[in-house]
């Protein structure tokens, strides 16, 4: 019998009714093996592919489950946040993807060649500890945290497979400590704690990969930082802070608390004194800047500067005595006020006014309440309680009332605009050119005259150091004696200067104040604020005119001569 | 009729295999172009984060005060200030021998002919700062130019 399938004993043949049965039997059981083997033969393929394709496929590609395992791990509590840039797009703060070095011991095949590499790369590495960190049976010891992308090339060129990387987040400032108070800082986690950094917390986290635009100019923040900074090294003071404001739509371009900190490192070590924002979070009697508003509240229910007012002597009200600075002893223009900065003068204009229209402009001006911001460190406004009448008088010289110097420099932009209110802002809205609702605080003939009026303090007056030719800067100084418990001391000043230019056409404001400035020999023994923060505003303008392709014009008429019919006697610093 | 039967089963079993070993070939084309897209997204990953380390590097290189301070060490100029800021370009004061425009010379020494650069000059991008300090209104740009260039072509021709 030749071989037949290993089905042929079924292949006999049976007649009659049984056979149909064995057919169908036969048939059956065909269908089993057939499936069987399918079965085995799919098995047979998938051991082929699993065994010997992939694995030809896969040459070269080493993954070890640890690795994969921990970097999903990174990526799932990583603490990218979204970039934070300034109005030209340059990186204000930025979440950087930064190696950590570690050793896996097990894998480490020299460990003394690897520690003298190390410490070669590291200097300030021990080669003792290093050499003990590799040196064991661990798969993880940390070596070195956040290294530069130079420091892990060199690693890298060691050639050690036990010295492996692991990447998390950094939050990286690259321009320091130059908007530290603005944008703010995190922690080591991620966790927004300052500036926009905190108040945006949420949105930088949920976006990773979109940035906040700031309406900061680093260039201008550069430029206020120098001056404010000199001008705080000049006159010896403590602090400063500055802001540039453009008034047209209540962009902040700039804005500095002195001192400042590298907000790399404020896990510790940084004073709280450093990170205390003075430009939105500290409130400041600022004195004489405070009379552009008595001024304005006086011209608003007036509607004329022909008035004048009797300076010849101190003011005398509610068993106080207001003095003047520079006493001229005459009746005074109401230019001649506001040019010499009288406190007679303007407390009697105060008078005039009334507690309630005063505080109503002050209202208006959003000098009573805490200002709306992007970042939450904002300081509220400090007001005489209760207000009495001799309030008043003081507050219209700017005694008794403490605002934020971001407050005063809004203030003062809503009345040289044209007298729409100006709201800060700190974050660039994507739309500009939505047209908002405009809200009149001032009529325009006032917000005219007050531009007059505050040129007229530059070109005449205690300001002449702020002027910059072909700019026509207009402004006010301010120097007011620190009220320090409840007591007003005589030699610790506070020198302001709120500076806005051009002055015929307003676009931004400047200011600067100085905190404790002491008086030097090349100010003649003065520390005011004609000598300490006027020339500091007016180095800003000068170079940031230029700066922001503003042509100067020298020809110009100056808005301020029909004003000059009022000055009856040059005089003034 | 069971020939018929063998044949179509001998076919149903050969399309079965056939249509196993397609499948099995489209699923290792697809793990293929998966692992080639993830080697990309890795590349693409790995080239946007070093972007983002570039540009910050790029911003902290230029950081104003380090830029104040190498242009104060190593450039001989000096912050432009009010009073010395041009607002015109007019106000540019025109030496006619710099102003007359480069012109090729031909090895023989002789001026070639209608082969001056001024043409080049007249194109608007030539001078972009410049531009920049002037509104395009009041720009008196052309005019300058024109002024300039015109003696230079007569002694061309």
């Amino acid at each position: 019998m030749k071989p037949r399938s290993p089905f042929s004993r079924l292949t006999m043949r049976v007649e009659g009714e049984k056979n149909s049965a064995l057919e169908n039997a036969r048939g059956r059981i065909v269908l089993i093996v057939a499936l069987f083997m399918m079965f085995y033969i799919v098995i047979a393929a998938r051991l082929v592919d699993a065994t010997l394709i992939q694995g030809m496929l896969h040459k070269g590609e080493e993954t070890s489950a640890l690795d994969k395992t921990r970097e999903e791990n990174r990526q799932n509590q990583s603490s990218k946040r979204g970039d934070i840039i300034d109005r030209n797009g340059v990186v204000l703060a930025s979440s950087l993807k930064t190696a950590s070095l570690y050793a896996d011991q097990k894998l480490m095949l020299d460990p003394v060649v690897s520690a003298k590499e190390l410490i070669k790369i590291f200097p300030d590495l021990q080669y003792g500890d290093v050499l003990k960190k590799l040196q064991g049976q661990k798969r993880f010891v940390w070596i070195k945290r956040n290294l530069t992308p130079d420091e892990q090339a060199k690693i890298l060129q060691i050639g050690e497979p036990g010295l492996a990387f692991d990447y998390d987040y950094r939050r990286i400032y690259p321009q320091g400590a130059l908007t530290s108070h603005m944008v703010g800082y995190t922690d080591v986690d991620g966790k927004g704690l300052g500036g926009i950094e905190r108040s945006f917390d949420k949105l930088l986290r949920n976006h990773k990969d979109e940035a906040i635009k700031l309406t900061i100019d680093v260039r201008l923040q550069h430029i206020l930082r120098r001056e404010t900074k000199k001008a705080i090294a000049d006159f010896n003071g403590i602090a400063g802070a500055g802001v540039i404001m453009d008034v047209r739509n209540g962009d902040v371009l700039a804005a500095v608390s002195l001192p400042d900190f590298d907000p790399h490192e404020s896990k510790g070590g940084v004073a709280s004194d450093n990170k205390f924002n003075r430009v939105t979070l500290g409130v400041y009697e600022l004195g004489s800047t405070f009379k552009i508003f008595s001024t304005t509240a006086f011209l608003e229910k007036f509607k004329t500067m022909n008035a004048s007012f009797d300076a010849r002597n101190p003011l005398h009200r509610y068993r106080r005595v207001i003095s003047d600075f520079h006493p001229e002893r005459r009746f005074l223009t109401l230019p001649e006020v506001f040019m010499l900065s009288s406190n007679i003068g303007t407390a009697l204009m105060g008078e005039k006014v009334g507690t309630e229209s005063l505080k109503d402009l002050y209202k208006d001006l959003g000098l009573m309440s805490r200002a709306e911001f992007e970042i939450e460190e904002m300081g509220r406004p400090l007001m005489p309680s209760p207000w009495k009448e001799i309030n008043t008088l003081t507050a219209s010289y700017g005694h008794g009332i403490a605002v934020s110097p971001l407050q005063l420099t809004s203030a003062v932009g809503s009345i040289v605009n044209g007298g729409t209110l100006v709201k800060p802002r700190l974050v660039l809205p994507e739309d500009e050119n939505k047209i908002k609702k405009q809200i009149r605080v001032i009529s325009k003939d006032t917000s005219l005259k007050m531009r007059q009026l505050l040129r007229l303090v530059v070109s005449n007056g205690t300001a002449s150091k702020a002027n910059v030719k072909g700019y026509q800067v207009g402004g006010k100084t301010g120097t007011a004696e620190k009220n320090i418990n409840g007591r007003y001391v005589g030699d610790k000043r506070i020198s302001s200067f709120i500076g806005v230019f051009p002055m015929n056409d307003p676009q931004y404001a400047v200011f600067i104040m100085v905190d404790e400035p002491k008086p030097n020999k090349s100010s003649y023994g003065y520390a005011t604020a004609g000598w300490v923060s006027a020339p500091a505003v007016g180095n800003v303008i000068g170079s940031m005119g230029p700066l922001l392709n503003m042509k100067p014009v020298h020809n110009d008429v100056d808005i301020a001569e029909p004003l000059h019919g009022f000055i009856h006697k040059a005089g003034g610093r | 009729m069971r020939f018929m039967i063998k044949l179509s089963a001998l076919m149903s079993l050969v399309l079965a295999v056939l249509s196993g070993a397609a499948l099995f070939w489209v699923s290792q084309q697809v793990q293929e172009a998966e692992r080639i897209q993830r080697g990309l997204q890795a590349t693409l990953d790995q080239e946007h984060e070093a972007l983002r380390v570039l540009t910050a590097e790029w911003d902290y290189l230029n950081r104003p005060d380090r830029l104040e301070e190498l242009a104060r060490t190593y450039l001989n100029m000096e912050p432009m200030a009010v009073e010395t800021a041009i607002a015109s370009v007019k106000d540019i004061p025109m030496v006619e021998d710099q102003v007359t425009a480069p012109q090729f010379v031909s090895s023989d020494g002789g001026v070639a002919k209608n082969e001056t650069l001024v043409p080049a000059l007249q194109n608007e991008s030539v001078s972009p700062t410049l531009q920049d300090a002037v509104k395009p209104e009041e720009s008196n740009f052309q005019d300058v130019l024109d002024d300039s260039i015109k003696p230079s072509v007569a002694e061309g021709n």
